[in-house]
């Protein structure tokens, strides 16, 4: 009982944390566009050039990669190479899987840690042309960093429920 | 060295992400430099501020926009007007579509999906062979990363620090040699299955196809002129190109309503944002490797082989088919490019023509499984399996390779029209 419990509990607060970069993206993307061309437009036709685009934008985009990195591990839309791990056996496939996972999670430890560390310390750094401060910036990859290790977590747990439910429950052949 | 690179290729081949394998495997040996960690996240905001990669969104929005705005299906019908007349006039559709189509969306695998699902029905009711249309359209697709805007142009001019507009230019001769090349061979299929003329040529559906296209054919003058002509820079021009293609499907085709515009975003900013995951991973990767000196080493051991330009060039050529047929194209771009760069310019070669170089491997190797994204795009849209597309597709892989060729051995091809580029 306590098991299905907590993975549909984590199951809702990922689809929560997932809709919620959705729109990030969504709004992070359509603001991009929407300064690029303002800018263009600007040096255009105003003959006048707005200094903080291009800082911005290129935060933006920085911005843009770490809310696509989690929506990425859960609809599983990453660059990979999968074609050698589908070809192998079901129970490897799980072992390959768990692997994935848990360095994928390894990995986002090294960036949400040091990361913060870094947005602590960015605090007293000003943007070059934006009167604020690079912290307000960059706390994006700690948070980011957390939420692909929850994805990850939801992900393994998954893996290995369905793969409990496979050996408890096995196909029968077709006569 | 050694250890690096066999640590990155192993977790890339047990199928973890491209991007975590770059970013563990310099975890792994940046951790025995005693360098701090504090270096992964400054070089992973560091490596995304560059103007140039702006314009990968704003190229994936306006790829999104043009198929959803039915503007690849207009300048298939000019095309078809314009080359219908020929013997396998529909297969010189197919080709002549995706070099126009080319100058809009950047993306291969856009291209194909485009053009499998507007051609093949078609070429399949006039009694083409179903995995033949299904192979020259997989091959004719591969233009679109050759042809500006290309999407691994404005990678590589972004690793490189090459000019992308130049690059951009640089494609144009190979890109279009490519695809006469490509129509070449169609004639032949033509004359070997004994296909007929399929239409006459009308100039008054020619003039009809023109007219009813013009607001299409305003995206390919924007993005190329612009950049080829000095009034944009390749970010300007794609931002320009989202305008007005998102203006032709609210007002001239009326296919896109207000409400489609959040999920062409996100389908554009999804195919964006793991790109952007790369860069920032292999940027720490690479970083690692000049640190450690070992593109320098790899250079020597390959120049202590051979130091003939020619020589190297074609080892450089078969590294890359390999590469490429296992690694997304993307990927690719940046497992090599910090390796061979110092190599390229060692023996002489100009970085802007190794682009192109690079850019045809991959156009080849996207034919060859098991990766072969585009030639799996056409395969899921058409229905045929990929060995019945192969058995027609090895013909247009050997056309390609024999252009590979040409334009490794005669540089012109590719640095004639940058020479004449007045870059902003």
């Amino acid at each position: 009982m306590v098991v299905p419990d907590f993975t549909n509990r984590l199951d809702q607060l990922v689809g929560w944390l997932m809709r919620i970069c959705r729109y990030s993206i969504v709004a992070i993307t359509g603001w991009l566009t929407l300064i690029l061309v303002i800018s263009v437009f600007a040096r255009f036709v105003l003959n006048y050039s707005l200094a903080w685009v291009d800082e911005s934008s290129s935060l933006l985009l920085v911005w843009l990669m770490l809310a696509v990195a989690p929506l990425g591990f859960h609809e599983n839309f990453h660059i990979s190479l999968g074609i050698l791990s589908e070809a192998l056996p079901q129970k490897l496939q799980v072992v390959i899987g768990t692997a994935i996972n848990l360095a994928t999670i390894a990995f986002f430890s090294i960036t949400a840690w040091f990361g913060t560390i870094s947005t602590i310390s960015d605090f007293s750094a000003q943007l070059y042309s934006i009167p604020i401060a690079r912290g307000w910036v960059t706390w994006i990859l700690p948070v980011s960093s957390v939420v692909v290790i929850m994805v990850c977590f939801r992900n393994l747990v998954i893996l290995i429920k369905d793969a409990a439910d496979a050996s408890a429950h096995p196909k029968e052949p077709i006569k | 060295m050694i250890a690096a690179l066999s640590v990155l290729f192993g977790l890339t081949l047990i199928g973890i992400p491209i991007a975590i394998a770059f970013g563990l495997t310099s975890a792994l040996f940046i951790g025995h430099t005693g360098i701090p960690f504090t270096i992964f996240p400054v070089m992973m905001f560091d490596s995304l501020t560059n103007f140039i990669l702006l314009a990968l969104p704003l190229f994936m929005i306006a790829g999104e926009v043009s198929n959803r705005a039915g503007i690849a299906e207009q300048l298939v019908e000019l095309v078809s007007s314009l080359f219908g007349w020929m013997r396998g006039g529909l297969a010189q559709c197919v080709t002549a579509g995706a070099m126009v189509f080319a100058e809009i969306s950047g993306s291969s695998v856009a291209d194909a999906a485009s053009l499998a699902t507007i051609l093949i029905p078609e070429m399949e009711a006039r009694g083409y062979p179903k995995p033949f249309a299904a192979a020259i359209t997989s091959s004719s697709a591969s233009l679109a990363i050759m042809i500006p805007p290309s999407i691994p142009l404005v990678l590589y001019g972004a690793i490189t620090e090459q000019s992308v507009a130049k690059m951009f230019v640089a494609g144009i001769v190979p890109g279009v040699l490519v695809g006469l090349a490509l129509m070449i061979f169609n004639y032949g299929f033509a004359l070997r299955f004994h296909w007929t003329q399929e239409a006459r040529f009308q100039i008054r559906r020619v003039v009809r196809a023109f007219l009813h296209g013009i607001a299409g054919l305003t995206l390919p003058v924007i993005i190329v002129g612009g950049i080829l002509g000095g009034i944009f820079t390749p970010t300007e021009a794609a931002a320009f190109a989202v305008t007005v293609a998102l203006g032709i499907g609210f007002f001239v085709t009326r296919r896109i309503k207000l409400s489609d515009v959040p999920e062409i975003i996100l389908v554009a900013a999804k195919r964006t944002g793991i790109v952007l995951m790369l860069i920032s991973t292999s940027s720490v990767f690479s970083w690692y490797l000049t640190d450690e000196g070992i593109p320098e080493a790899i250079a020597q051991r390959v120049m202590g082989i051979s130091d003939n330009p020619y020589m190297v060039m074609f080892e450089l050529n078969v590294l890359l088919l390999m590469l490429g047929t296992f690694l997304h194209g993307v990927a690719a771009i940046f497992f090599i490019v910090p390796l061979a760069l110092p190599i390229i310019k060692q023996i002489g070669y100009d970085p802007i023509h190794f682009g192109i170089i690079l850019v045809l491997n991959i156009a080849i190797a996207q034919q060859i499984p098991p990766a072969a994204a585009v030639l799996m795009t056409v395969s899921a849209i058409s229905g045929c399996q990929v060995r019945d597309i192969m058995r027609y597709n090895k013909w247009y892989m050997l056309c390609m390779f024999i252009m590979l060729q040409l334009v490794t051995y005669v540089p012109i091809l590719s640095l004639w029209l940058p020479s004449h580029l007045t870059t902003r």
